[in-house]
């Protein structure tokens, strides 16, 4: 009889051990620094969730999030940054317009956040396109930017594709007779 | 024998689901919840060890 039970209190302990392997799958999944950009060009809003960065291809290749806009249009940024910790969470964020490995402009510098526990910042920005002190491009040509977040130790790219305000299609050539065909 | 065959094919999905939910759900745990997660992974396989072995299987 003390055997058994001594066989089952193995069997509870284990059991216990599972339990308490799912509760930290649960809690520590849950605590953290989570950061959501909420990005609207050509009237869409785009959601770039905290998944998304950790995805292994675009970890291992450290690709950003590409996003198309059209020259001239203002691109409003939304960076939400959720504290899920029992503490609070101080950073600085900066955000700087990068091209060919050469800053263009910041856009926010060392801006100082403070996140109260298990509460969200939000930190809104406008790329303009005067920011970047550039003509327009001409038909057919594209401009990429890196749009660079820093977060304490954390980065963000965004890789901006801007075209042409407006397509420029080429002049109607005129047209040029055909010759009836021999009959 | 086809019944054990059944329920072997049934854990290996039991088993295989868990290890694939356990790799996905990995990533977004600390350095100290991982090390929680192995030692207690260790305690629960151990534990079942000698439950069978007092079971006398």
């Amino acid at each position: 009889m003390a055997a058994k039970n001594r066989s089952n209190l193995y069997l509870y302990l284990a059991l216990v051990c599972f339990a308490g392997i799912l509760a930290i799958f649960v809690i520590d999944g849950y605590l953290g620094i989570y950061d959501t950009l909420y990005i609207t060009a050509q009237e869409r809003q785009q959601v770039v969730e905290p998944d998304y960065w950790q995805q292994r291809w675009v970890k291992e290749n450290y690709e950003g999030y590409s996003l198309g806009a059209r020259w001239g249009e203002a691109i409003p940024f939304r960076y939400e940054i959720d504290n899920r910790n029992f503490s609070a969470y101080p950073a600085d964020i900066e955000v700087s317009v990068w091209k060919g490995g050469q800053e263009v402009v910041v856009l926010l510098n060392e801006t100082e956040v403070l996140v109260a526990p298990f509460k969200k910042a939000v930190i809104d920005w406008v790329l303009l396109p005067e920011d970047l002190e550039e003509s327009s491009p001409i038909s057919g040509e594209y401009r990429e930017y890196t749009v660079r977040i820093r977060l304490g130790e954390m980065e963000r790219k965004i890789i901006l594709s801007y075209y042409p305000e407006t397509a420029v299609y080429p002049e109607k050539v005129p047209s040029v007779p055909v010759p009836e065909p021999a009959r | 024998m086809r019944i054990y065959i059944l329920y072997g094919f049934g854990i290996l999905l039991c088993v295989s689901g868990v290890g694939y939910l356990a790799a996905e759900y990995i990533k977004y745990l600390s350095e100290a919840g991982k090390l929680a997660c192995l030692a207690l992974t260790t305690a629960m396989f151990a534990l079942f060890g000698k439950y069978f072995d007092e079971r006398g299987w």
